[in-house]
């Protein structure tokens, strides 16, 4: 009888728990979604009606697409306490070496376009693995190693494309990073184009969403993040996963790389080599994942890339000049991770 | 007890290694320091080409350097040129600012120093001359070509980069000649994309939000253009006339296809030739004004670089 009443009192528990976050979860989200809906209002007062126009936010979307590529790979790294700094410098050499790739090859059309992006996504798995392998053999920062990368990948990038940008000899890709290939379909419903970029982001961040929540990989990332001894106790291979995570953020700089080279028809050494990581870092910390590792969600990122997108579609709609805006993202940045601490200790108490 | 031996080592190496040198060197012929800002780019690969080609007419030898953006490592560069004991320095500082003292030293070890495309913008130092594009005049035919491709009335954007002196006159330029020969041109957005390509596309994108009936969009550099006309294809956009700056392949690519109206065009081969011709002039006892201007044409579909 004992055992009973204690197995239901813990299940009453266990209850009272799970609905107690899922009450957590689904104010953090109506907060989020209440407030960002009141600011758009306002904006698009100032704006002039500007800003909440379909355009401007389908717009704001295509702007958004690279950096939150680059933070959904970002986005596992962090989760595991790591960190890589090479993401930025690793667009610009993936793009260098697809746009020499492209061009040497004798072939054209589809498989031109699959043998490239393959040639990008491999050299972004390779530099992710040797960004990893420091880490987990001899437990090196990635901070220290990651940026080793980056210097690396800028040196490398510029050299073999001797500091020029290098235009690609075939139309083939052009397409893909200004079109809209669901075109016919948007157009016979009415709707605005959704341009090819926002489409791999949506997957991107649905793959990255679901790896991370829904398999055993994903579980072991958060393990290893919340506390790696324990993960490494509990039988987690912790070198493979740790290595997984860096491999997947290089994946994702070379789809970010394809893209760019895409969109400009030419593989440029200065591409991604600008603030693109530490915007993505900034994407990934806004949307809620904790640099400490163990918590955090691709989900997350994808808004927390969206803010940031819009207070730069803002600022430029605004006409606000650029040193002023460096100065506002700034802010909202740290007010963004000082209201999230808030919020979270509010929960954490009641 | 080690200290001194080393010392004594490295005394001894100095001296040798000063007699090497004093030895080799020819009184006959003159050597010139080069310390280039960043050798990687185009512009100043162009730059050294029409150097090199110049002083192989006088047969003056180069000692070319390249700072890679880094003025501790251009001052320790002047630092060596001036231990080399060279004839003349020329720099394209790193740091327009920082540049002062590595040519106040040079300056007392007696050493004449000039400046190609970028200036000494500190209060220290004495330049002999300095010799870059006329950008004022290059941003006003960069202006000559919006009016020409927008008309009378109309509203364009500016992709800027303002942290950049040389963009800063070009700029300057470009609005006080956009004033003069097509008032009714109204400048609608002016923002700072850092001359990057992937910036420019984003931030242009915005701009066409914001202005339906944007009529031109003048690019401080390719980049910038270039990024601009993405954006501008992306959004779907027609009639809106792109300038560039510079000319680069890509850019007269999109302008041999009609994609962008042109380009205002710097010689970077010209100012190296300069530079080479004022040390001459320099060594020969001769006078050389403290600024030298090279021209900027212009490219565009209709003529090739004028």
């Amino acid at each position: 009888m004992a055992d009973e009443q204690i197995q239901e009192a813990l299940e009453a528990s266990a209850h009272q728990e799970r609905s107690k976050r899922l009450r957590a979860y689904w104010l953090r989200v109506i907060g989020a979604l209440a407030g960002l809906v009141v600011v758009a209002i306002v904006i698009n007062v100032f704006a002039k009606g500007t800003f909440l126009a379909w355009g401007n936010i389908v717009q704001v979307l295509r702007q958004i697409s690279y950096n939150c590529i680059m933070g959904v790979g970002q986005t596992f790294v962090i989760i595991t306490a790591g960190i890589d700094l090479s993401i930025g410098s690793l667009v610009s050499l993936t793009g260098v070496v697809m746009a020499l790739f492209a061009n040497a090859m004798h072939f054209g059309g589809l498989p031109l376009v699959v043998a490239t992006l393959a040639v990008g996504v491999a050299v972004g798995a390779l530099a992710g693995y040797v960004n990893a392998l420091p880490v987990v053999r001899l437990n090196l920062p990635p901070f220290i190693t990651t940026l080793a990368m980056m210097m690396i990948a800028v040196g490398l990038s510029y050299k073999i494309s001797h500091g020029r940008p290098i235009p690609l000899q075939s139309g083939d890709f052009q397409g893909i990073g200004i079109g809209a290939f669901l075109g016919g379909l948007t157009r016979a419903m009415h709707v605005h184009d959704i341009p090819n970029p926002v489409i791999w982001m949506i997957v991107i961040v649905a793959v990255g969403s679901i790896l991370l929540t829904k398999t055993r990989f994903g579980r072991y990332v958060f393990a290893l993040g919340g506390n790696e001894e324990a993960a490494r106790l509990a039988g987690v291979n912790v070198r493979r996963i740790k290595t997984l995570v860096y491999v997947i953020s290089g994946v994702c700089a070379g789809i970010v790389g394809f893209l760019y080279m895409a969109l400009f028809s030419s593989g440029s050494p200065q591409t991604g080599t600008g603030d693109e990581m530490l915007e993505a870092i900034a994407a990934v910390v806004v949307g809620g994942t904790s640099l400490m590792g163990g918590r955090g969600s691709i989900v997350g990122t994808f808004f927390g890339a969206l803010l940031i997108g819009m207070l730069y579609n803002v600022m430029n709609l605004l006409n606000i000049e650029s040193y002023t805006q460096k100065i506002v993202l700034g802010a909202v940045i740290l007010l963004a991770v000082v209201l999230d601490e808030t919020r979270k200790r509010y929960l954490a108490k009641t | 007890m080690k200290t001194p031996r080393l010392l004594a080592a490295a005394v001894v190496l100095g001296a040798l290694l000063a007699a090497c040198s004093s030895s080799t060197s020819q009184p006959a012929t003159k050597v010139i320091g080069v310390s280039i800002q960043d050798l990687e780019a185009q512009f100043y690969q162009q730059m050294e080409a029409g150097m090199q080609a110049e002083a192989a007419k006088y047969g003056y030898k180069l000692l070319m350097v390249d700072a890679n953006r880094d003025s501790a490592k251009q001052q320790s560069q002047v630092e060596d040129f001036i231990a080399k004991n060279v004839d003349a320095i020329v720099l394209t500082p790193a740091d327009s600012q920082a540049i002062g003292s590595a040519i106040v030293e040079a300056n007392n070890a007696h050493i004449p120093v000039f400046t190609a495309d970028i200036a000494n913008a500190s209060k220290q130092g004495h330049v002999i001359a300095h010799i870059a594009s006329n950008n004022a005049q290059g941003g006003a035919e960069a202006a000559a070509l919006m009016c020409a491709a927008v008309g009378k009335t109309g509203e364009i954007a500016i992709i800027d980069q303002p942290e950049v002196t040389s963009v800063q006159d070009r700029v300057k330029g470009f609005k006080t000649a956009l004033a003069r020969h097509c008032p009714g041109v109204k400048i609608v957005a002016d923002v700072d994309a850092g001359g990057q390509r992937d910036k420019a596309n984003s931030d242009t994108g915005d701009i066409l939000q914001a202005h339906r009936k944007l009529d031109g969009i003048f690019g401080v550099n390719d980049d910038s253009a270039l990024g601009a006309l993405t954006a501008v294809r992306a959004a779907g956009r027609h009639g809106i006339a792109i300038v560039g700056y510079d000319a680069t392949p890509e850019a007269r690519a999109a302008i041999a296809k009609g994609e962008m109206y042109g380009d205002a065009v710097q010689h970077p081969d010209r100012i190296g030739k300069e530079t080479i011709d004022a040390i001459h002039a320099y060594f020969a006892g001769k006078h050389v004004p403290k600024r030298i201007d090279v021209p900027v044409g212009t490219f565009t579909k209709a003529g090739a670089a004028k």
